[in-house]
């Protein structure tokens, strides 16, 4: 499995990969530094830890779940829609590990994007607010304990919440209903009736989406180990 | 007789209908096997069922000595195989792609690559990424990709597609090589005779689904010699005349009014009109008959649909 995810991996451009990360992280960081220039919106979302982590929370999640879809689409649907998965399946190795090696990648990147953005946007935020004093409230050793525990769960759910979108490309491998129904789900998860609270405020709801999606993954799978190519 | 390829009963059906019915077919050790039908007869789903792509619906398959089930994957190794048409990963270079053709078919050996491009003439081009190249480089990338690793089995779909006149004889070349140079059995589909006729070493004719005819190409010439025909007023003269005078035994005498068909081609009409006016043997008439092979595969492969 691990010569499959390596095999799998010299196919995709890791260099654009990297370079869309950076670009991520710096749209995030950038949105912040927007906040606050505005004393208005510095007042709504630039209060307290607390919404800054929720902020944060959905600008990562949602940009690194669409992401994934890209990735989807590169690895998995396009490969479908080109008929290069009948080469892959021509080869001496279990379409069922060649699968999953694919999404398995897929899933630990936006697992680990997930927790390194956190990281690197959190760390960003605390200097900038070092210098410019939007958040008097110190940070307590509890408040970042409960937050990095939080931050996995999340980027777990993350990792299985990417696969969703699989359900609607495959069904005709396109790459726009892939993409189109990724913002969709991350669309539905952070309509907030207010400001405070979206479906992702609640873990259990997250962690239900991310095992939806392994179980998504599981079916699109089994199905395209019996199918005809 | 050792069989690379055998199927039984071998049947394939897509929303009810039959796309490959009954089909029993014997591929032999190291010969070269055109497989002939036109367009939509079946041939692509024969061989995505012959390399697992595509589960049959009935009937069994036996390649390379073992038993197919929907988890060979093994066998996969020794087989070697372009279907329906060439796919690449377009936006890679020529080279990775046949690199990670060997790393997941588990080859390796760094040479081959090099040998394989130089095989079917494709030079500097190796850093090109595939998307720049024409149908016929494709074509002949695939080939290449198809016998890097040396498999016992080429299955190679319409190889000759996209190809100008001097491609497609490099190819039948290379072809032929790998057949006697290296003892690969090769599986060759067409829906042109004249592309596999000379290399072919058996044919076998499917169309709508059925395997019409498989025949070696030495019986199938045997069958369809050229021969003169001959109309004469007294036939048994004439066929002892043919016999004496002439020494042509190979000769038949049809049931048709003074009809005989003579299969020896070294005599010339002029000899033989010569001796039958000598004996006072009134000459109908005289032609010569030559049904090329490709009639008769058209005849063959267009049967069905001369009523329609």
């Amino acid at each position: 499995m691990r010569s499959l995810i390596k095999l799998e991996m010299r196919k995709m451009n890791i260099g654009s990969m990297l370079l869309t990360f950076l670009y991520i992280n710096a749209g995030i960081i950038g949105s912040f530094l927007l906040f606050g220039l505005d004393e208005e919106a510095t007042a709504e979302f630039l209060t307290s830890y607390e919404s800054v982590f929720m902020l944060m929370e959905i600008f990562i999640v949602a940009a690194f779940v669409i992401y994934a879809s890209v990735l989807l689409s590169h690895m998995i649907i396009e490969e479908f829609r080109d008929k290069t998965i009948s080469v892959l399946f021509m080869y001496p190795i279990n379409r069922k590990k060649l699968l999953v090696a694919k999404v398995l990648i897929i899933s630990m990147l936006t697992f680990v994007f997930v927790i390194l953005s956190n990281i690197i946007v959190f760390g960003s935020f605390a200097f900038i607010n070092s210098t410019f004093h939007y958040i008097s409230e110190p940070i307590t050793q509890d408040m970042l304990t409960e937050r990095a525990f939080r931050t996995v769960l999340i980027a777990l759910s993350s990792a299985g919440m990417a696969l969703i979108p699989l359900f609607f490309g495959m069904r005709k491998y396109s790459v726009p209903a892939t993409i189109t129904s990724s913002i969709l789900i991350i669309a539905v998860i952070f309509s907030s009736t207010n400001s405070s609270t979206n479906l992702f405020s609640f873990i259990a709801i997250p962690i239900s989406l991310g095992i939806f999606g392994f179980l998504i993954a599981h079916l699109v799978i089994t199905k395209a180990v019996k199918a005809d190519f | 007789m050792t069989y690379i390829i055998r199927t039984h009963n071998l049947t394939k059906t897509y929303k009810g209908k039959e796309v490959v019915s009954e089909v029993n077919m014997k591929v032999k050790k190291g010969e070269i096997y055109g497989f002939l039908g036109p367009n939509g007869s079946g041939k692509t789903t024969l061989m995505k069922m012959i390399t697992n792509l595509v589960k049959p619906t009935g009937g069994e398959i036996e390649v390379l000595g073992e038993k197919l089930n929907p988890t060979s994957y093994e066998v996969l190794k020794r087989m070697g195989s372009i279907i329906e048409y060439p796919v690449f990963y377009e936006k890679l270079s020529a080279r990775k792609n046949l690199e990670l053709h060997c790393e997941y078919m588990g080859y390796y050996n760094k040479g081959a690559i090099s040998e394989a491009l130089k095989l079917v003439n494709l030079v500097n081009i190796e850093k090109k990424i595939v998307k720049e190249f024409s149908l016929g480089m494709k074509q002949r990338l695939a080939i290449a990709r198809a016998v890097i690793t040396k498999p016992d089995l080429l299955i190679l779909d319409e190889p000759l597609n996209g190809l100008d006149p001097v491609g497609i004889r490099e190819l039948r070349d290379l072809f032929l090589n790998l057949s006697r140079q290296y003892g690969m059995t090769l599986l060759i589909s067409s829906h042109i005779l004249g592309e596999i006729e000379q290399i072919a070493d058996t044919i076998g004719v499917i169309r709508e689904g059925k395997l019409l005819e498989e025949a070696s190409m030495d019986l199938i010439r045997s069958k369809h010699v050229e021969h003169v025909e001959l109309i004469v007023k007294e036939q048994a003269k004439a066929a002892f005349v043919l016999e004496s005078e002439l020494n042509i035994d190979k000769f038949k005498i049809k049931e048709r009014d003074g009809l005989i068909h003579i299969y020896d081609s070294n005599i010339s009409q002029n000899d033989i009109i010569h001796a039958m006016v000598t004996h006072q043997i009134e000459v109908g008439s005289i032609t010569k008959k030559s049904k090329s092979l490709e009639d008769y595969f058209l005849q063959l492969i267009e049967g069905g649909n001369k009523d329609a």
